[in-house]
């Protein structure tokens, strides 16, 4: 099938796959007997406010009455308004899908580019320094809860050296967030030539997107070493040094080629679960992302942001896949679809 | 085409389409400082630098609900005509002065000699920060917003007697007249804290069809008129308040900057660092654990706040006078006081409050005695109970508590099994009066105390969460609620609590102190039952 069709037709199949995802959302959201009502009453609300709240929300009518209104929002692109803040949900998701898009781009590129680098020359050096040194990275990355390390690295980094700034979210004190394009901080800042904006988001990403790449480096370096260890053994990269060729051409063209197609894989899918995974990295930076909001949303019975959020990783998780999918296609010219 | 260059493009499309995203909304005001401008190690002299837990749920005073952020700062930039006057408490803070009352926006008030009608007189030529003039007619329209929801406005004129907006009159530009149904001494207190209004042009502007009072906007724009203005607001990491020249009382500092910080480790190591003044939202064990920090003050107040064993009478076996006594004499209060609260906290010894006027220890009878637990057990008839302790998930001092009531009861006999529940669920159950036997904590905004018996003892009082009901406690509430003379009508209460403690529709363990730590720079921390942060009397040395 030609490329181009089989992307549009992953593309179509999208929307039956969120269609069964807003089912299965709005079935375990509302499964749940409790009465989020009290999360924007209070807890001390009196009887007549919690019942005219409750009709407010309209989460006193049946609920396939509920999911039909739901969904004929959703067609609207209504994604409903949070019970807990008042506002529309669509408002918040463009506040915090940028917000959590860029500090997990950013850790997965720097977690993949050490990954690879480390990987690599583990494979090339098995059983000698480099090779211990990544294996004990990776046993440390894979082991630490990314909180704690989070929080060590707060309480190095900034409180006690000092280097770090204060973990306030994605722009210092004093520092106004540049203009609006993307709400990406550094690309908008960058799009003013605004560098003091652009210091100031770099330096408060600085820690948060080292934690998160500290701790998904060590399953992508992992894959990377024993894939490359494999295919270091490989007949044709035999046959490729019996030929004379540079040992830098063989570790590019041939190795590496060939060793990155599980680690695409891997890295689509540490890529969609970092979506609303990074939670805990976004409560100890306090960085207004996706997760922490989800997490709150879940915890307070929010039911309009638990639906979103759901969907919008699903969605996030097919295109991230589909993308994955093109790289091995671009990668591996046998691949066809 | 060819695969490669294909594939290029589409991932580059796929990462165009994620960039170009909707714009997200505009902070609502410019930012004072100018771009670039770098942050200090330490804050400035005229700005308060506080860091909170959450941002607010709601900027929407008449809905604001459960969110100590929200209504700290709906105080702090919304209008307000009446105030308690704020003292010296002497011992380091500041604190109100609730047997009076002063005018902020109004210029005076009085009552009528029956007390059932208000006249409140506005200063004149006072506006909004947007030029709007701020007249009697100002007041009421905001008041028929907050009355047409019953929403906050609604149970607090509710309580004493205005039912409607029809209690409210414009009499001229500058004067209002409340008519209330009944004389109740719970009148300064209600229009104290229900007098704050908005410009109701933010309806006329911003409301539709759906939406007529602009429920929507007003959740998500603050309001002014104010102490302060709201200056700059990035989402989820910090909002700024500029104090508002226009304000008729008196502002101590020049802005304050409110960083968001959901991390309470965090609030504390910035506090330490001194990138802020003051932290909210800590834990008490990491607010006491700052005594003795160099830079840092710990201020230790004695409160109202109240925690107490709830006791549902409707369920077995606590439906059993002698079995309620049994748990009463076998409770280790000393233990709660020094061992979960560290010494930081009150004794209570009555079903009101230390420091409630009114409040008397002299019917309390039950000292920890395991002997007396026993024989009241036995004089129960009930043997070998097991019973379920509800205590709310991740407050620690309950956890603390539970395990030592369960330790205690044990000891005589009776089994206890501690369920934990989330904020939302307990609360849920709770306002069912589903939950047999829960450690409950609260404390009245109004430290008066017909306003605590009418919530938490009265029959249907919607604190009552013990389903207690003595009609004689129900007769005490209306009679006092006649009397005029405060000390005549708080002595009325002496039976209420001499009954109730007899009845037990709760036991009260303690009273912990409310801790906040701060830099030892900062003065003028005002504390107040509500427990809101006044950033405007708050200075630095």
């Amino acid at each position: 099938m030609a490329l181009w069709r089989y992307a549009l037709r992953r593309l179509l199949l999208l929307v039956p796959v969120l269609f069964g995802i807003t089912l299965v959302a709005f079935a375990l959201t509302h499964i749940v007997p409790r009465n989020p009502v009290y999360a924007l009453v209070g807890t001390f609300a009196d009887q007549r406010l919690v019942d005219e709240t409750i009709k407010r929300y309209g989460l006193d009518q049946p609920l396939p009455v509920q999911y039909l209104r739901y969904m004929g929002n959703l067609l609207q692109g209504d994604l409903g308004t949070s019970i807990r803040s008042g506002r529309p949900v669509i408002d918040e998701l463009r506040l915090r899908i940028p917000a959590t898009l860029e500090m997990t781009s950013l850790a997965l590129l720097l977690a993949v580019g050490v990954a690879l680098l480390l990987g690599t020359l583990a494979a090339l050096n098995v059983n000698q320094l480099p090779d211990y040194v990544a294996r004990l990275a990776a046993l440390v990355g894979n082991s630490l809860p990314e909180f704690w390390l989070g929080l060590i690295f707060v309480f190095v980094f900034y409180y006690q050296l000092g280097w770090a700034p204060p973990p306030i979210g994605r722009i210092a004190s004093g520092v106004t967030p540049p203009p609006t394009v993307t709400n990406l901080y550094l690309v908008d800042a960058l799009l003013a030539a605004d560098w003091g904006a652009l210091r100031s988001a770099a330096a408060q990403l600085a820690l948060p997107v080292i934690t998160l790449a500290f701790i998904v480096m060590a399953p992508i370096m992992r894959t990377v070493r024993a894939n490359v260890l494999e295919v270091l053994n490989a007949p044709y990269v035999r046959c490729a040094r019996a030929h004379g060729l540079q040992p830098r051409r063989i570790l590019v063209s041939y190795v590496l080629r060939n060793a990155l197609l599980s680690v695409v894989t891997l890295v689509a899918i540490i890529y969609g679960y970092l979506l609303g995974g990074a939670v805990l990295i976004e409560k100890v930076f306090s960085w207004p992302g996706l997760g922490l909001w989800a997490a709150d949303a879940i915890l307070t019975q929010d039911y309009p942001v638990v639906q979103s959020f759901v969907l919008l990783t699903a969605a996030f998780y097919v295109v991230v896949y589909l993308a994955a999918d093109l790289v091995l296609a671009l990668i591996d010219p046998r691949i066809r679809y | 085409m060819s695969r490669k260059i294909f594939v290029l493009l589409a991932l580059f499309t796929l990462v165009l389409a994620a960039c170009a995203a909707p714009a997200a909304p505009a902070a609502p005001a410019a930012a004072t400082s100018a771009p670039g401008a770098a942050q200090t190690a330490n804050t400035p002299a005229n700005t308060i630098v506080a860091a909170v837990p959450n941002e607010p749920t709601t900027w929407d005073y008449d809905f604001v609900q459960g969110d100590l952020v929200g209504l700290s700062l709906v105080k702090n930039v919304d209008p307000f005509l009446l105030d308690h006057p704020v003292i010296d408490s002497g011992e380091g803070y500041l604190t109100l002065d609730t047997t009076q009352l002063v005018g902020v926006y109004a210029d005076s008030y009085t009552v009528s000699e029956d007390g059932l009608t208000w006249t409140i007189t506005l200063k004149e030529g006072m506006t909004f920060p947007n030029g709007e003039p701020i007249t009697a007619e100002t007041f009421r329209a905001a008041k028929e917003r907050g009355m047409n929801f019953q929403a906050n406005i609604g149970f607090v004129y509710g309580t004493i007697g205005i039912s409607n907006i029809d209690h409210l009159t414009v009499v001229d530009d500058l004067t209002l007249e409340i008519k209330h149904d009944s004389f109740s001494s719970l009148q300064p207190y209600m229009h104290a804290i229900g007098s704050f209004f908005f410009d109701p042009k933010t309806w006329e502007e911003n409301g539709s069809t759906d939406d007529p009072w602009a429920t929507d906007w007003k959740s998500k724009n603050p309001g002014s008129g104010g102490p302060y203005s709201v200056a700059e607001v990035v989402a989820g990491q910090r909002i700024l308040l500029e104090a508002n020249p226009n304000w008729p009382g008196e502002v101590m500092n020049e802005r304050v900057e409110v960083q968001i910080v959901p991390s309470a480790s965090n609030r504390v190591l910035m506090l330490q660092r001194g990138d802020v003044d003051i932290a909210f939202g800590l834990g008490r064990r990491d607010v006491l654990a700052l005594e003795g920090t160099e830079g840092v003050k710990v201020l230790s107040i004695p409160s109202t706040d109240a925690v107490m064993l709830v006791m549902n009478h409707s369920t077995p076996p606590f439906d059993n006078p002698d079995f309620r006594k049994a748990i009463a004499y076998a409770i280790p209060y000393e233990d709660i006081l020094s061992g979960v609260y560290g010494g930081n906290a009150t004794a209570m010894k009555s079903v009101m409050p230390n420091g409630m006027p009114g409040y008397t220890d002299a019917h309390w009878v039950y000292d920890t005695d395991t002997a007396k637990a026993q024989e009241a057990l036995a004089a129960s008839g009930i043997e070998n109970p097991t019973i379920d302790l509800t205590i709310e998930a991740g407050v620690a001092e309950h956890e603390q508590i539970a395990l030592l009531v369960q330790n205690a009861l044990s000891e005589i006999g009776i089994t206890v099994n501690i369920q934990e529940l989330d904020s939302t669920t307990i609360a849920e159950q709770r306002a069912q009066r589903a939950l047999p036997f829960l450690v409950h904590q609260g404390i009245s905004w109004i430290n008066d105390p017909e306003y605590h018996f009418n919530l938490s003892l009265a029959a249907e009082g919607f604190l009552n969460f013990g389903d207690y009901n003595n009609p004689r406690i129900t007769e005490i509430i209306q009679e006092s609620s006649q009397i005029v003379d405060a000390a005549e009508r708080f002595a009325a209460y002496d039976e209420a609590q001499q009954i109730a403690m007899e009845d037990l529709p709760f036991i009260p363990l303690a009273q912990p102190n409310f801790v906040v730590a701060m830099r030892d720079n900062v003065q003028g921390y005002t504390y107040a039952a509500d427990q809101l942060y006044r950033f405007w009397t708050m200075s630095k040395e």
